[in-house]
């Protein structure tokens, strides 16, 4: 099909859904949409069925993954116990991208420090992961890397200037959904909305 | 390895029916993009805030 019939792609965004990362999970909504493709989370999902498989089928349905296993740690709230939700749903899709018949499926690992990807998953040796920093540039920089669109390929300060727009409306879309955190399904929704619509507007 | 995006772009109509977004939510949302552009320009800066504000101020005192 040419390139104007092909429908928008869409890519599973894997965070860690963190206080301390709502900046980086604000910077990956901007990112992805400048490259005109739908941002896809877990939080989406508020219906009654099974999370596992609402999760498997969020999946199947994007052709692209992006798992930040940045997180990856410890948390503060006793008992203390590790982050496996970003690992976990990583293997999920590496499961799904093996699986020939369902074939497609392309998944990406973006992590903070150079070789902690090592000691954390050493099952993925050989498998560079993207490293952000843990930084917005950083995040846009391997966005970057990760993907490119021929005749309308975006520029980082695009994607800046898309996130500082949909940024200054944050506060709106929290009071619109009555919700204190970034990490709602309302408040995800309004601001992929509206950093599509900022991208429509500024990368021509 | 990067990978090649040769669909169409996701307009905000695209992504609002992707993520089950209603047409009503979708126009207040429109609006409130219209709206943070107008009065504080594309680049992400209030320059055009600050030039109504000022052009205003000039107005008023020639007044």
């Amino acid at each position: 099909l040419p390139a104007r019939q092909k429908p928008p792609v869409e890519v599973f965004l894997n965070v860690p859904y963190h206080k301390s990362f709502e900046i980086l999970f604000l910077a990956y909504i901007a990112g992805v949409s400048v490259f005109g493709i739908v941002p896809r989370v877990t939080l989406e999902n508020t219906s009654g069925s099974r999370r596992l498989e609402k999760i498997v089928s969020l999946i199947g349905t994007c052709r692209y993954s992006i798992h930040d296993l940045s997180r990856v740690q410890l948390d503060r709230q006793v008992p203390r116990t590790p982050r496996s939700k970003m690992p976990f749903e990583l293997g999920l899709a590496v499961a799904y991208h093996r699986d020939a018949r369902k074939g497609g499926h392309r998944w990406f690992v973006c992590e903070a420090m150079p070789r902690r990807l090592m000691k954390s998953l050493s099952e993925l040796n050989g498998t560079d992961p993207h490293i952000h920093d843990g930084t917005i540039a950083g995040v846009f920089r391997e966005l970057l890397n990760i993907f490119s669109r021929p005749g309308r390929q975006p520029t980082t300060q695009q994607m800046a200037q898309v996130y500082r727009a949909t940024r200054r409306n944050l506060t709106a879309a929290l009071h619109q959904s009555s919700s204190r955190t970034i990490y709602s399904a309302s408040v995800f929704k309004k601001l992929s909305v509206m950093a599509s619509e900022y991208a429509d507007r500024f990368v021509r | 390895m990067s990978v090649t995006i040769d669909s169409r772009f996701a307009t905000a109509e695209d992504t609002a029916n992707a993520l089950g977004v209603s047409a009503r939510e979708l126009k207040a949302l429109r609006k409130l993009v219209d709206e943070s552009l107008k009065t504080r320009g594309a680049n992400g800066t209030a320059r055009a805030r600050r030039r109504k504000t000022r052009l205003a101020r000039k107005a008023k005192t020639a007044r």
